[in-house]
């Protein structure tokens, strides 16, 4: 936070601390001293080593694409789509990273063995995001902190789930593709992205295609990926001003947890009427899912009452919900009701309806 | 010129840094698994039961032995000594012998070079279970009265007869959940053989002596071949009372086997799995008051899941007894305690040792009656506290000699601006709101010794070098509460010599032996009056010889400013302590202490098993969502009594970081287990602590100023480690206050703790229905 020139208010404190956690103080005396130390301006050890940081950095950057090969294991860096075509079609066994924030967990708390690893993360290709024909382009090697500013312009909704997303630490590491195609049923963006009505567009040495991201979860753990493809990125269609996009995230805690129920709402509206409304539920199934059935309760719906009631009963055809330590089957049914029921008072009634006020400046 | 008139202390009471402040900040601070690595040393991992009740059939470790890396296997069949690490009835296993009785109990360890290998090496064992039917919940327990300890029961007067009389009744049920210490530094011993049978342990624990004597007991020699050393832990909180010595008994036991030294840091989920928490308890209440909602009589039954073994649960259980009434005399009193025995990790000291859960419940008590009568829970509050001249004998019988809550409440609510703000949020909670405010004020009583008697005393042992520098050594641990540092201050006030003249060394059983835990908020009362003992008996030889070098009376010698002085006579301590040296006196003491006026007598439930209180009170604000059940405190104030505090920096440290602990318990700190008795909250990523952003930026700590410790307890200071704890209640308080504006204040709504969105959003609903429905 210092080195990037943050002045210490309190929310800053919040997001850049959420992943540090603190079991004695209780955080009061870190925040009084982090406030005191942010604004000010004096040399440090690592900025007087700065230069040297960065440059031994760079030489880590790999600029070539690499192998290493031993005993049955193999570890591969790729720099070039091309190389990594070739790399998936000869290896369609290997387990791909970018920000390895998932993975990362089954080799440090399941002590699995990888026997054949990719890291596409340093693709430069894959590192870019572009604003093409309404569309909204984010690589495969995008971090979520690199896709944050972004993001929040197009969809200033998204922004209060982005900073809830793990933690800083984790944001500057995970990619928005990869929490993709790792196909967790809670993960935080695929129930937003799919709302938004986002494609995803994979690629191998066969040819690319493009897929709606919500036909890539298949089911539990299996995504509609062949072993030798990747998700090159992800093309969120960016909306005119006649539609209303909102996603909350419940959790036990605010910052950095995962979510019990997270629920994405998107509609199209003419004047009161809506004409197209895409909603999806993160927590619900075993994937992230549309909820098709509300949906059509509210296609063509005026923005009243009674159709949102309908569509709230409508969720009960849609989901079935397990219940696990991150909440029992009623808590989401119920949760997920109401979440809805907070959307169209939150673009129909004028009132605040969440307990934090988040916007991105 | 020197004020030799000053009676004022000069170190103690000052609001230093912790002594290791730097060394934590950059990062220089030595824990057990930053220690040098000793050569050879081997690296231990567990394997533990994945069910929770059953006989091993089979235990097959060929695969293990062959595993690569691996150099011993550690199991029940070839422990030197007794195969036991409990702290009391000796009910805890070292390794499974034969069955297992909960979900994550040790079967066997594995020491090899490597930690990787050594963990891998555990998941290849064959072993064949024959399930049986376990005990998993309270309610279970109660129904087939599986007790770990009998029954006890607390009374005085005749609450049933007069509950029958009084025509205002309230009965309800509560649940508290448990709660993981969630200690950053997890469990680890490292067990270094030195010669012949002496065994030398780096382990991080509040019980080095405790750890010493188990240590012996599995190796099966006598406590001086076994020394335990403790420099500081990266938190405690009762987690490394008695939960420390497993994991430095086989550390021990693997050394013994191979002769090699050998280390064990559990990693979090198995420290989660493997180790106690908080007690979780069921209340069921009754209690009866009058019209202006005075108590009269209260009966409270509480069970308690203990887990499978005693360990702490005897004095953690009385000690919810002995603070079910908190701060509210009764007189009619009846406190039924179950302590069950479940088929689940065996539940053990958590700061605030049973008591949080007990106040608890009588808060909930407290805000029912006042909901009952339309009344502001304060006005009940005041109504019921303990009396000044009268109504002031506990329900074990002590006189509560030094009641403050009047005072302290009525200067929090005024800087709180309570009544104002409760006002605001009553008139601003809108019938058919989606967001809702609740606010309450609770207050804290908390008795300060160890019940047991006898492990109140304490002992110091301080040397003076020739330089005239100080070696300080006392039984108490540093576990970041700042325990060093205010002894140190003891020290350097009794010496008037600045604080940096004083090394604080770890703590050691061969220095200072027979040692209490560092628990029962008790570290700087104890250790504090043992090593200023220490210091008096150095001083009276420092002063005798200055006596007669100034040829004055002993009593004309004075200590002030690193000086020894007498009239106009003067000489540097340093210069003082060689003439002492060449006197052929010593310059080594030991000092002891021994809490006084403590009695109790167990069989009868009475005496005075406290020296004083500790008191304190909380104001807390929240938000609820009432369409998720999701919470947000918004503001917090604090007023806390620490007496006249040894170093108000860190008193203030232990009474925020005590309050968001509480506020973490009560709000989303969740412990789930499965229904085959599995627990599955047992990381970070699933059980949740607070973060920053839970804590609100209006959280304001104070100190009572006019705190003075009325009885003669160090400086008059009190203690503070565990009272803080309990201020969170207010938490939970004014969350059902948020939740009962739902139904414009008719009903107190029924809320079981932690109060997670989902039972928030149930208790919602039921307030609700039960409106609908009548």
């Amino acid at each position: 936070m210092y080195r990037n020139g943050l002045d210490g208010s309190r929310a800053e404190l919040d997001i850049g601390l959420s992943g540090n956690l603190c079991r004695c103080t209780g955080y009061a005396p870190i925040v009084r001293a982090a406030s005191q130390a942010l604004p000010q301006n004096e040399t440090d050890s690592f900025s007087q080593s700065e230069a040297e940081t960065i440059a031994s950095l760079k030489q880590l950057d790999c600029t070539k694409s690499l192998s290493i090969k031993h005993n049955g294991y193999l570890y591969s860096i790729q720099t070039k789509t091309r190389e990594l075509k070739r790399f998936l079609a000869s290896h369609p066994d290997s387990i791909m990273v970018a920000g390895a924030t998932d993975v990362g967990l089954w080799v440090t708390k399941e002590h699995r063995e990888l026997r054949k690893v990719v890291y596409v993360g340093g693709i430069k290709s894959l590192k870019k995001i572009r604003l093409k024909k309404n569309h909204l382009n984010i690589g495969a090697a995008v971090t979520i902190s690199e896709a944050l500013p972004q993001l929040s312009k197009h969809f200033p909704d998204i922004y209060e789930m982005l900073i809830r997303f793990g933690s800083v630490q984790i944001r500057n590491s995970a990619t928005v593709c990869g929490n993709i195609a790792n196909g967790s049923p809670i993960g935080d963006l695929p129930p937003a992205l799919i709302a938004l009505g986002a494609k995803a567009v994979l690629e191998s040495h066969k040819g690319k295609r493009t897929l709606d991201l919500e036909d890539f979860f298949v089911d539990y753990g299996k995504q509609d990926r062949h072993a030798d493809e990747f998700v090159k990125r992800i093309k969120i269609p960016v909306h005119s001003s006649n539609c209303e996009f909102r996603v909350y995230k419940i959790s036990k805690r605010y910052h950095q947890d995962i979510s019990a129920v997270c629920g994405a709402f998107f509609v199209e509206m003419e004047n009161t009427r809506i004409t197209r409304a895409r909603i999806c539920y993160g927590g619900m199934a075993t994937t992230p899912k549309r909820a098709l059935n509300c949906e059509k309760a509210l296609s063509s719906a005026i923005v009243e009452p009674d159709a949102f009631e309908m569509a709230m009963e409508a969720l009960q055809k849609d989901f079935s919900p397990i219940t696990d330590f991150r909440g029992s089957s009623d808590y989401r049914m119920v949760t997920a009701k109401n979440l809805l029921w907070k959307f169209f008072l939150d673009i129909a009634v004028n009132q605040r309806v969440s307990l934090r006020e988040v916007s991105h400046a | 010129m020197l004020d030799h008139t000053r009676s004022e202390p000069v170190t103690v009471r000052r609001p230093l840094p912790h002594d290791s402040a730097e060394l934590h900040v950059s990062g220089e601070a030595l824990y057990v698994d930053d220690l040098p690595e000793p050569q050879n040393l081997l690296h231990l991992a567990v394997a533990l039961s994945p069910v929770a009740c059953a006989d091993i059939v089979s235990m097959n470790l060929d695969d293990v032995h062959s595993s690569p890396g691996v150099v011993a296997v550690l199991h029940s069949g070839n422990a030197p000594g007794t195969n036991d690490c409990s702290p009391t009835l000796g009910d805890d296993p070292v390794f499974a012998d034969g069955q297992v009785h909960f979900a994550g109990q040790v079967l066997f360890a594995v020491a090899a070079e490597s930690l990787a290998e050594a963990r891998k090496a555990c998941k290849r064992a064959q072993v064949e279970y024959r399930e049986k039917p376990a005990i998993l919940t309270i309610e279970d327990a109660m129904e087939q009265q599986s007790w770990i300890l009998d029954p006890t029961v607390l009374e005085t007067g005749d609450a049933e007869k007069a509950l029958a009389k009084l025509p205002n009744r309230i009965q309800g049920k509560l649940r508290t959940g448990g709660q993981d210490h969630f200690y950053l530094e997890g469990q680890i011993s490292m067990a270094v053989p030195r010669e012949a049978q002496s065994m030398q342990i780096y382990c991080s624990t509040q019980h080095p002596t405790e750890v010493q004597q188990l240590v012996s007991k599995v190796l099966d020699t006598s406590f001086n071949e076994v020394i335990v050393e403790v420099r500081r832990m990266g938190g405690g909180f009762g987690g490394k009372e008695t939960q420390a010595a497993q994991w430095a008994c086989i550390a021990a036991i693997a050394a013994r086997i191979t002769g090699r030294p050998a280390k064990l840091r559990l990693d979090r989920d198995s420290d989660m799995i493997a180790t106690g928490k908080r007690h979780e308890f069921l209340f069921e209440y009754e209690a009866g008051f009058n019209e202006f909602g005075q108590i009269h009589a209260l009966k409270v039954t509480m069970a308690s899941n203990c887990g499978y073994s005693a360990d702490l649960s005897g004095p953690i259980n009385d000690r919810a007894l002995l603070h079910i009434d908190n701060a509210y005399y009764f007189e009619h009193f009846k406190a039924v305690s179950y302590r069950c025995r479940t088929n689940t990790v065996s539940h053990t000291a958590f700061r605030g040792f049973g008591a949080p859960q007990a106040m608890m419940c009588i808060e909930r008590i407290i805000d029912e009656v006042a909901a009952t009568l339309d009344q502001d829970p304060i006005v009940i509050r005041s109504l019921n506290f303990y009396g000044k001249q009268s109504e002031n004998i506990t329900p074990y019988k002590m006189q509560v000699a030094d009641f403050i809550l009047y005072e302290l409440i009525k200067k929090l609510e005024k800087t709180s601006q309570y009544q104002k703000r409760r006002k605001q949020i009553r008139a601003a909670n809108k019938p058919g709101q989606i967001l809702c405010r609740g606010i309450a004020l609770t207050p804290v009583k908390f008795g300060i010794s160890f019940t047991m008697t006898a492990f109140n005393q304490a002992s110091a042992l301080i040397h003076v070098y020739t330089d005239g520098s100080i070696h300080l050594n006392h039984g108490g641990t540093e576990m970041g509460q700042g325990l060093l540092i205010k002894v140190a201050q003891v020290v350097a006030e009794e010496f008037q010599v600045p604080l940096e003249q004083i090394k604080i060394a770890e703590t050691n059983t061969s220095r200072v032996p027979n040692t209490s835990a560092t628990a029962a908020s008790s570290g700087s009362d104890m250790n504090g009056k043992a090593a200023q003992d220490a210091a008096k008996k150095i001083k009276r030889s420092l002063t005798t010889v200055a006596s007669r070098l100034f040829d004055v009376k002993p009593q004309e010698v004075i200590f002030v400013n690193g000086q020894i002085v007498a009239g106009k006579q003067s000489i540097s301590f340093q210069e003082l302590v060689q003439e002492t040296h060449r006197a052929r006196i010593p310059l080594t003491a030991t000092g002891h202490y021994r809490t006084p006026k403590i009695h109790w007598d167990r069989t009868k439930m009475s005496g005075r098993p406290f020296f004083y209180f500790g008191y304190g009170a909380a104001v807390s604000e929240v938000e609820i969502d009432t369409l998720t059940g999701e919470s947000r405190l918004v503001r917090v104030d604090i007023l806390h009594d620490v007496g006249k505090s040894l170093n108000p920096a860190v008193d203030l440290g232990q009474v925020e970081g005590g309050f968001v602990q509480g506020a973490g318990w009560l709000t989303s700190e969740e412990l789930w287990w499965d229904n085959t008795g599995v627990l599955r909250t047992h990381a970070p990523s699933t059980y949740k602590i607070p973060t920053c952003g839970d804590v609100p930026a209006e959280f304001f700590a104070d100190l009572w100023d006019k705190g003075r410790n009325r009885v003669n307890a160090i400086y008059r200071s009190k203690a503070v480690g565990e009272p803080p704890f309990m201020l969170a209640i207010s938490v939970y308080s004014a969350i059902c206050d948020a939740i009962s504006s739902v139904t414009n204040y008719r009903t107190w709504p029924e809320l079981d703790a932690p109060a997670t969105p989902e039972r928030v959003l149930q208790a919602i609903h039921a307030l609700k229905d039960s409106e609908n429905t009548a």
